[in-house]
């Protein structure tokens, strides 16, 4: 990658102070996103995938949140230092954000046809006539049947699979440089993730945006990324190309995570599914230490009392552990 | 939608036909002779019979049901017992003036109501949001005529700012036309009538408008905390969208569904003819009137008033079904 990075983020710490504690969402994340280049960024529920897309659409409410520190560059610009009236014209433009639920996602009082149109008037100075022809092409990219029909359309008369498709075309309507997904396909069955999965992929090679793909599912970012950042309680544990990552997985964690996928045909009936032992700790009762350290197998004295710093290995993966260290 | 205000029209008559069965058996089941009750103990024998004529005593129940029913369809609501005017010349001289009363206490209290409740939700725990839902809690609390006493006390007798009581000032001059005097007052662009009309209208209404307007803010502030939790929120915020947008477009929509509800409730309780306000600022509608007329025990003006009560309370709801289609597509589907 000697392109110069789109995203470029540096020690990220973003924190929320609940009754009288700091939790620590976000925690030292740093990543880069190339032009077109996919990221994926995978962990359990509550490990800051999300709140680090919030930190760079610049929707964290604050109070009770607080950046605590880190930069993150987009196009050169540090976002966390740009005042909200310009930062607003950076979201919904030059990044773009779609989200898990597409059926409470869009407005059910408005059109669909409004509520894409909204974004190109809000960033573009378009006649009316024009916009409406924007929507019909946005929803002809994304593949909805008969747009000069569905855009006079409200939400609850689409299904799910569509519905997720209005968000993409808001997402791509003004043409993104960037687009954040997060866990897009979480909530629609598995022909219809295939076939948002499978959209996105394709816009992705006719638009070149660069995509953020935030989910928990290490499957869909196989097909998706071609780098996947694994989070932990906050952390990024493990950063490597996705081939990397997938074939010689080398945090105790990612191994862990990979090897609780069961294989068709590979993992027989009585065989049962690896596990990670133990749960996700508190953000409230972090462990000292290295934050796995208390669910991992090969945990060792020093990973109970210092934090394991993040070491480049020879191929350029980043890995937060003492066995690498 | 066209189909579903037909529908919903339609619906209304099962419930109109309701409202007269219970004023008819209203006057029915009161013992004795409701011709003697209707013309009193000293009425001539002549005059008796000609109002069980009229009433079809004589004829089955069902059958004086459907005559009724007739008379009313008719707006024939008898004469009062009192006054022995028509019953519907009455109402046609006092409803404009509570649908006014009621009208301009609706507008004060659904304007600062739904104006404090998006300012409490969007500063959530803020002193503004703390006072407005203290003072709502008061405003609700209040009542109505010991606050119109207070009101009068404060700003008619000591400050001397508005009139005590009344509709109009005696020397003030004005063409009726609606018999509603602020429409006159604009249609024959007689501005020192109207000043004079807003100046009385101001403290009924005003001490009218409290409760409605305590009931509108809470409802709207809690309806928009719950709104503006919604992902569609988090998806206007990701679009560019400015805050005030967010707020008045894409939550205020959503937020006002439940709150519309709320507000011709109030409304069509208003309608109703306020009675206590009424009678505290000596304001001419048809709460003081029917207030009267039960005083007074005047079957006919009872019988008119309920009628008319229950009907413009049917209407505001077929109203706010009507607008809660506009707002919310969901509903006409259905």
């Amino acid at each position: 990658m000697l392109e110069r990075p789109l995203l470029e983020m540096r020690n990220l710490k973003t924190y929320f102070k609940v009754r009288g504690n700091i939790l620590k969402a976000v925690d030292d994340v740093s990543f880069t996103l190339a032009p077109g280049e996919t990221l994926g960024l995978v962990g359990e529920s509550g490990c800051g995938k999300s709140v680090t897309a919030a930190t760079i659409m610049g929707l964290i409410p604050i109070p009770p949140g607080m950046i605590a520190g880190g930069e993150i560059y987009f196009n050169g610009v540090d976002l966390l230092k740009l005042p909200e009236s310009r930062m607003r014209k950076i979201r919904g433009c030059d990044i773009s954000m779609i989200f898990q639920e597409p059926m409470t996602s869009l407005n059910p009082v408005f059109t669909v046809g409004d509520q894409v149109g909204e974004v190109i008037e809000l960033h573009e100075k378009l006649s009316r006539s024009e916009i409406r022809r924007r929507i019909i092409d946005a929803f002809r990219l994304v593949g909805i049947p008969a747009p000069e029909k569905r855009l006079d359309d409200y939400p609850h008369q689409m299904s799910g699979g569509m519905r997720q498709r209005v968000m993409i075309a808001m997402a791509l309507a003004c043409n993104p440089r960037m687009m954040i997904a997060d866990e897009p396909t979480t909530a629609l069955d598995v022909t219809i993730q295939a076939q948002i999965l499978e959209l996105m992929n394709d816009l992705k090679r006719k638009t070149g945006t660069a995509i953020l793909f935030i989910t928990h599912d290490l499957g869909v970012i196989a097909e998706m990324a071609q780098k996947v950042a694994v989070m932990y309680a906050g952390k990024v544990m493990e950063l490597a190309t996705a081939a990397d990552l997938y074939t010689e997985p080398k945090h105790p964690y990612t191994v862990g995570l990979l090897s609780s996928i069961p294989v068709l045909g590979k993992t027989s009936k009585k065989q049962r599914l690896s596990t990670i032992r133990g749960v996700v700790p508190s953000l409230f009762s972090l462990p000292p230490g290295c934050l796995f350290s208390d669910r991992c197998p090969e945990t060792r004295e020093i990973c109970q009392n210092e934090d394991p710093p993040m070491t480049t290995l020879a191929d350029k993966r980043l890995v937060r552990c003492f066995n690498y260290a | 939608m066209f189909g579903f205000i037909i529908r919903r029209t339609l619906a209304v008559i099962p419930t109109l036909l309701g409202v007269t069965i219970v004023v008819f058996f209203m006057l029915a089941i009161t013992p004795g002779d409701p011709a003697e009750l209707l013309l009193g103990e000293r009425a001539t024998q002549e005059s008796l019979d000609a109002m069980r004529e009229y009433l079809g005593l004589k004829k089955p129940l069902y059958i004086q049901y459907g005559m009724f029913l007739k008379r009313v369809v008719q707006f024939d609501l008898g004469e009062t017992i009192w006054s022995r005017q028509k019953v519907s010349i009455e109402i046609k001289e006092r409803f404009p003036a509570t649908i006014e009363l009621a009208l301009v206490a609706m507008v004060i209290s659904s304007f600062f109501g739904v104006l404090f409740g998006i300012i409490s939700a969007t500063k959530q725990y803020s002193w503004f949001d703390y006072v407005s839902m203290v003072g709502s809690l008061i405003g609700v609390s209040m009542p109505v005529f010991w606050l119109g006493l207070i009101f009068m006390l404060l700003f008619s007798l000591t400050l001397g700012w508005f009139p005590m009581s009344g509709r109009i000032g005696i020397d003030t001059n004005l063409q009726v036309i609606t018999n509603f005097y602020i429409i006159d007052a604009i249609i024959t662009r007689n501005w020192p009538a109207l000043m004079d009309c807003l100046r009385h209208i101001a403290l009924p209404a005003l001490a009218l408008s409290t409760i409605p307007l305590a009931i509108v803010s809470r409802m709207t502030r809690s309806s928009m905390l719950e709104v503006l939790r919604q992902d569609y929120i988090k998806t206007a915020k990701a679009k560019g969208l400015g805050q005030m947008k967010i707020i008045f477009k894409h939550a205020l929509r959503n937020g006002l569904i439940p709150v519309i509800t709320v507000i011709g409730l109030q409304f069509g309780i208003l309608l109703g003819g306020a009675i206590l306000t009424e009678t505290v600022f000596a304001w001419p509608g048809v709460g003081k009137w029917l207030y009267e007329g039960v005083v007074k025990r005047d079957y006919m003006v009872i019988q008119g008033g309920t009628l008319l009560v229950a009907t413009s309370f049917v209407i505001v709801n077929l109203l706010v079904d009507i607008l809660y289609a506009v707002i919310n597509p969901r509903i006409s589907v259905k």
